[in-house]
């Protein structure tokens, strides 16, 4: 097979060529930095190189999903990207959504051809009550509706872990958000090892791992690379991956938009770390990435996307994301229940 | 100081019956004609409408106060929960 000139001019392209695309071997750290630190023109090369990394070890099929927020505000911890923090004087304000309401929307989300439906909380880990609403959300949503369910409560026990996955969630979402080195320059109120903690304890229960990443925060290219890498070693089922949209009132709101060339260089990188995992589209696309670079990331190793709204902000309308897959010719995976 | 002013809604030329606020930063907006019709307007400042294209309002723009806001995956817009009315703060 002729490798492409364009490739030849980057060696780490080529190397990724025949490491990750042939063998299907992410690459290391330090190969990472070196894809992130590729120059403008070398990316629409790394982009289509992820694409072909994507199609060969993924397959052509887009997983849609929606999330909703049954808890919203009044969080007690300090993640300084997020505006759900009750530590900060942010404009969103606490509400707890009803179980008609969440029932209702799981419902329009499958309506859209998703197979995914996530279930979130601003909270450091679900007490007994909250617990006791998502059991009673996931019995009347899987009385009413075909849809997988997934969950994000914050950091779980064991005794929680077995539940869920018993309740039939069949994927977690507990982001490491950012590289170890870097996690206490964003986080204070608990540590990356509690996160790790709970990733572990959600893949020892057979539940698919979700596991995101949030970039843009004022990490260094390195802690890019690094923050892929560790996710790589957890080998989650999927890795969000998120660009700070700075929130009005958090220790963050004034960080600038990260450059869009940048954002499509992390993508390429991340399917180039990750070559099997589901990589989704999450929040701060819109902001970061707009209409144009949605489309080149889906073409540049993306393959999963959050229709609609997000938690606290909103999308692109579910049809633009929905007729930009047809327009790519990317059919939309099938609901196959899991557990 | 009550930021929800009140004016005359009678005569032949109707006057500016309320301030109105900025969905987004909850500020006094820079256009506050309002007929005192039971939907006031919403003018955000510039800026502040870029924000809004990718995000719901936060703030009543009758009042200028925090609203609850649930958004939904598919829900053009915010469900506000009810609120006291504010003329009577």
């Amino acid at each position: 097979m002729t490798i492409q000139p364009q490739l030849l001019k980057h060696p780490i392209l080529v190397t990724a060529r025949e490491q990750v695309l042939e063998q299907g071997r992410g690459l290391s750290e330090a190969q990472l930095v070196e894809v992130l630190r590729l120059p403008d023109e070398a990316l629409p090369a790394a982009l289509d190189l992820a694409h072909q990394v994507r199609l060969k070890h993924c397959g052509e099929d887009v997983e849609v999903e929606g999330i909703i927020s049954i808890k919203t505000g009044g969080c007690p911890e300090d993640c300084h990207f997020c505006s759900q923090s009750g530590l900060f004087d942010s404009p969103v304000r606490g509400v707890w959504l009803d179980i008609p309401e969440l029932v209702k929307a799981a419902k329009e989300t499958a309506a859209t051809g998703a197979t995914e439906f996530c279930i979130v909380a601003a909270v450091r880990g679900p007490d007994i009550k909250l617990m006791n609403q998502i059991k009673f959300a996931i019995d009347r949503i899987n009385e009413e509706v075909e849809i997988n369910i997934a969950c994000s409560l914050g950091m779980l026990t064991r005794r929680q872990v077995d539940q869920l996955a018993s309740w039939g969630v069949h994927r977690y979402n507990h982001n490491l958000e950012t590289a170890r080195s870097y996690f206490p320059q964003v986080v204070t109120t608990h540590t990356y090892e509690e996160r790790l903690e709970t990733c572990a304890m959600v893949k020892d229960a057979g539940m698919e791992l979700c596991c995101g990443a949030l970039i843009g925060m004022g990490e260094t290219l390195e802690q890019r690379a690094e923050l892929a890498a560790q996710l790589a070693a957890l080998d989650p089922h999927e890795v969000p991956l998120n660009f700070l949209n700075p929130r009005p009132g958090t220790p963050l709101e004034n960080q600038q938009v990260m450059d869009g060339k940048d954002a499509l260089r992390a993508i390429a990188a991340f399917r180039l770390a990750m070559p099997r995992t589901v990589l989704r589209y999450a929040g701060g696309r819109e902001l970061t990435l707009g209409d144009l670079g949605t489309r080149d990331g889906l073409l540049g190793g993306v393959n999963a996307v959050i229709v609609g709204n997000y938690l606290t902000t909103l999308g692109r309308p579910a049809n633009a994301d929905l007729n930009l897959l047809v327009d790519l010719n990317m059919p939309i995976k099938e609901l196959q229940k899991t557990l | 100081m009550n930021r929800a002013s009140t004016g005359s809604t009678t005569g032949a030329t109707p006057g500016p019956a309320f301030r109105t606020f900025c969905g987004h930063c909850g500020l006094p907006a820079e256009k506050e004609a309002y007929d005192g019709g039971s939907t006031p307007p919403s003018y955000p400042h510039p800026a502040c409408a870029v924000r809004l294209e990718l995000e719901p309002p936060r703030f009543c723009v009758r009042c200028g106060r925090r609203l609850k806001v649930q958004v939904s995956p598919l829900l053009v817009g915010p469900l506000l929960a009810p609120r006291p009315n504010v003329r009577s703060r």
